[in-house]
């Protein structure tokens, strides 16, 4: 324990502090020395005439928006999306849901065969007991949110699922075990197992469409416009101009996955 | 010296463990892989590689000029889509073509004249007021002088494209 007495502690905390702030220097003027060399870089690469100019041009990063207060619960989307995307039946890319709100305050999400056949007023799969009458209702179509910060993605053990450059969230079908972990991660319910192929399937906003300049199917054979699909980088594109005059919302933001699918006239009802 | 020799083994085991390892890797894992990202790279083209089923009302035009017409001039225009009621393009073209699986996988669209509309245009209370709604088929038959049966269909009374009463 001699060796142990305050002048050596003293020596050996003095000692340390010093090794640390020593470091501390030598990084941070390692640091800057490169943040300079970088900065220096920057305006070499621009120098060619144009070039950058080219390279820094705003890629498309796309968009949707979904009006619930056009939305009419006609099912189109839902049928249209199927036929365009092979989508195995009593499964579904988009859906429509119907929220009615009755007198006593309950309120019942109805959604039969996801609105592939639209909404009868008779044979309600859900209703309040006894002679209720609805005050309020509205459809709210559903699909994948494309989310900037995507619990599917991260939870991926083999890199199947994925996001391209414009923001669209894919999967790999060659790659995917079909190991399920996605379908529980996403909070929106948008992705299931293909019965047949046994691998993760979802909403793609019709990539093999909009990558060609076409609309997604839903949004084509929607008759109230209710969907609006495009480039937000774009200043003047439909969406933009949508974004621009509305106040939109997303769904469960508490999340924190931050979706690129946007909403017109959500209730805090809507989940 | 003599020691050693368990720990040289066990050394070479696992070498042979680790370049088994780098060897099936690079031989299971594409190699477009992690190019941008922790995905197949390749798996983009892909995806985009598949064909548009959907085409749009203009792809209709050339061989159905007197239905397009009729329908451009009614209410329909810009709202419902000929697919929307007929069915992907694609598959139609396919099948005039004779090709073998042309046949659509489920039909969704039959056309009949009364299912379609009965979708957007059957009063449901939360429907948006903008769309004309009837109560039902045969209160609207009623209402307007008709005789309802049960083979009454929508296009019984209306143009099927321009929603014309005939």
């Amino acid at each position: 324990m001699s060796g142990c007495d305050n002048d050596d502690k003293d020596t050996s905390r003095r000692e340390f502090i010093k090794t640390v702030l020593d470091a501390g220097a030598k990084t941070f003027t390692f640091g800057s020395l490169i943040c300079i060399t970088a900065k220096l870089r920057l305006p070499e690469a621009g120098a060619s005439d144009g070039v950058v100019q080219k390279e820094l041009q705003m890629p498309a990063i796309y968009g949707f928006l979904v009006d619930t207060m056009k939305c009419i619960g006609c099912g189109s989307c839902v049928r249209a999306d199927k036929a365009e995307n092979d989508v195995p039946e009593q499964y579904f890319r988009t859906w429509v849901e119907q929220y009615t709100f009755y007198e006593n305050g309950e309120v019942v999400v109805n959604s039969p065969k996801g609105a592939s056949e639209g909404f009868a007023e008779k044979g309600r799969a859900f209703q309040p007991k006894g002679d209720e009458k609805p005050v309020k209702g509205f459809f709210v179509p559903k699909l994948c949110n494309h989310c900037i910060n995507t619990p599917c993605i991260q939870v991926c053990p083999v890199g199947a699922s994925y996001k391209t450059p414009e923001g669209v969230v894919l999967v790999d079908k060659k790659t995917c075990v079909g190991c399920g972990y996605c379908v529980q991660a996403c909070p929106f319910g948008s992705r299931y197992i293909h019965p047949v192929t046994n691998v993760a399937d979802k909403c793609t906003w019709c990539y093999h469409r909009i990558s060609k300049g076409l609309k997604p199917a839903c949004v084509l054979a929607c008759p109230v416009g209710a969907r609006t699909f495009g480039n937000v980088n774009d200043a003047n594109s439909e969406i933009s101009k949508a974004l621009r005059e509305n106040r939109v919302q997303v769904l469960k933001s508490y999340m924190g996955t931050n979706p690129r699918t946007r909403y017109i006239g959500l209730d805090s009802e809507v989940i | 010296m003599g020691h050693n020799k368990h720990i040289l083994r066990l050394l070479g085991v696992l070498g042979a463990v680790v370049v088994l390892f780098v060897v099936v890797r690079t031989m299971v894992v594409p190699k477009d892989f992690g190019k941008t990202g922790h995905f197949r790279f390749g798996a983009i083209e892909e995806e985009k590689a598949k064909t548009a089923r959907f085409q749009g009302a203009d792809a209709c035009k050339d061989c159905h000029a007197e239905a397009f017409k009729t329908w451009t001039e009614g209410k329909h225009k810009h709202h419902i889509q000929c697919e929307n009621c007929h069915g992907p393009r694609l598959w139609h073209v396919r099948q005039m073509n004779g090709e073998p699986d042309a046949t659509p996988p489920k039909a969704y669209w039959n056309a009949t004249g009364i299912v379609e509309c009965k979708r957007c245009h059957v009063k449901t209370f939360e429907r948006a007021p903008q769309v004309k709604s009837i109560e039902s088929v045969q209160a609207h038959v009623t209402e307007m002088g008709g005789t309802f049966s049960p083979t009454t269909k929508c296009t019984d009374c209306h143009n099927q494209h321009s929603l014309e009463v005939k």
